[in-house]
C-alpha cells in the first residue's frame, strides 16, 4: 500500500503548525515573521501533492501536459501579481522590506504553481 | 476531436482500469479522453487503435473548424 499521499498530508499539517507557531511567536514578540508565508505555502504545496501524487506517480502525457500548462500560466498569473505589488510599493500603499516582499512573491509562486496543477487536474 | 473510446471500450469488456493498465496512462486519462477534455497525443492515439484492432480513423473523430 502506498502511503505516500498521506504522508504529504502530515507534512501539510506540520507546515500549517510550524506557520501557527511562528505567528504567535511574532505577535508576542510584536514582530511579524516574513517565514510565516513560506511556511503556509509550503503546507498548500503538501496538500496539493497529496491530491496530485497519485496520478504524478504516473508519468503519463496527461500529467506532463498539466505541469506544462500549470508553469505557463503561472507566469502570468505571477507577472500580474508582481505588476500590482510594483504599483502597491510605488504608490506606498504598502510598505515592504526586501526580505519580506522576497519571501511572499517566493511564497505566491509555490501557492499559484501548485493550485494550478490541482485546478488543471480536476478540470482534465 | 471527439472519440468512440468509450463505445470500443464497453464492447471489448475492458474497464477504465484495464486500458489504462494496458496503455500504462492513468485513469484519469482514459477518463479526460473519453469525456473529450483531453485530447491524446498521436503516439497514444496510435496505441489505442492498436489496442481495439481498428484504424486510427474509426476511433477518433477530426472536426475541421469552419473556414478550413
Amino acid at each position: 500500500m502506498d502511503y505516500t499521499s498521506n504522508a504529504f498530508k502530515v507534512i501539510g499539517v506540520f507546515f500549517l503548525l510550524l506557520a501557527g507557531f511562528l505567528i504567535f511567536v511574532g505577535t508576542m514578540g510584536g514582530e511579524w515573521p516574513s517565514m510565516m508565508w513560506t511556511m503556509v505555502s509550503l503546507g498548500i504545496l503538501s496538500f496539493s501533492m497529496s491530491y496530485l501524487y497519485p496520478q504524478f506517480k504516473q508519468k503519463d502525457e496527461r500529467m506532463k501536459w498539466i505541469r506544462h500548462k500549470a508553469v505557463f500560466y503561472s507566469f502570468f498569473i505571477m507577472m500580474g501579481i508582481m505588476a500590482v505589488f510594483h504599483l502597491m510599493i510605488v504608490l506606498q500603499v504598502v510598505t515592504l522590506s526586501a526580505v519580506d516582499l522576497l519571501s511572499i512573491l517566493l511564497s505566491l509562486n509555490i501557492v499559484t504553481v501548485f493550485l494550478t496543477m490541482v485546478i488543471l487536474a480536476k478540470r482534465y | 476531436m471527439k472519440n468512440r473510446l468509450m463505445e470500443f471500450r464497453k464492447n471489448q469488456g475492458l474497464s477504465q482500469d484495464k486500458l489504462a493498465e494496458i496503455l500504462q496512462v492513468s485513469r484519469q486519462t482514459i477518463i479526460s479522453i473519453e469525456k473529450n477534455r483531453y485530447s491524446p497525443s498521436l503516439p497514444l492515439a496510435f496505441e489505442i487503435a492498436r489496442v481495439f484492432g481498428v484504424r486510427i480513423e474509426d476511433l477518433f473523430i477530426y472536426e475541421s473548424r469552419e473556414g478550413e
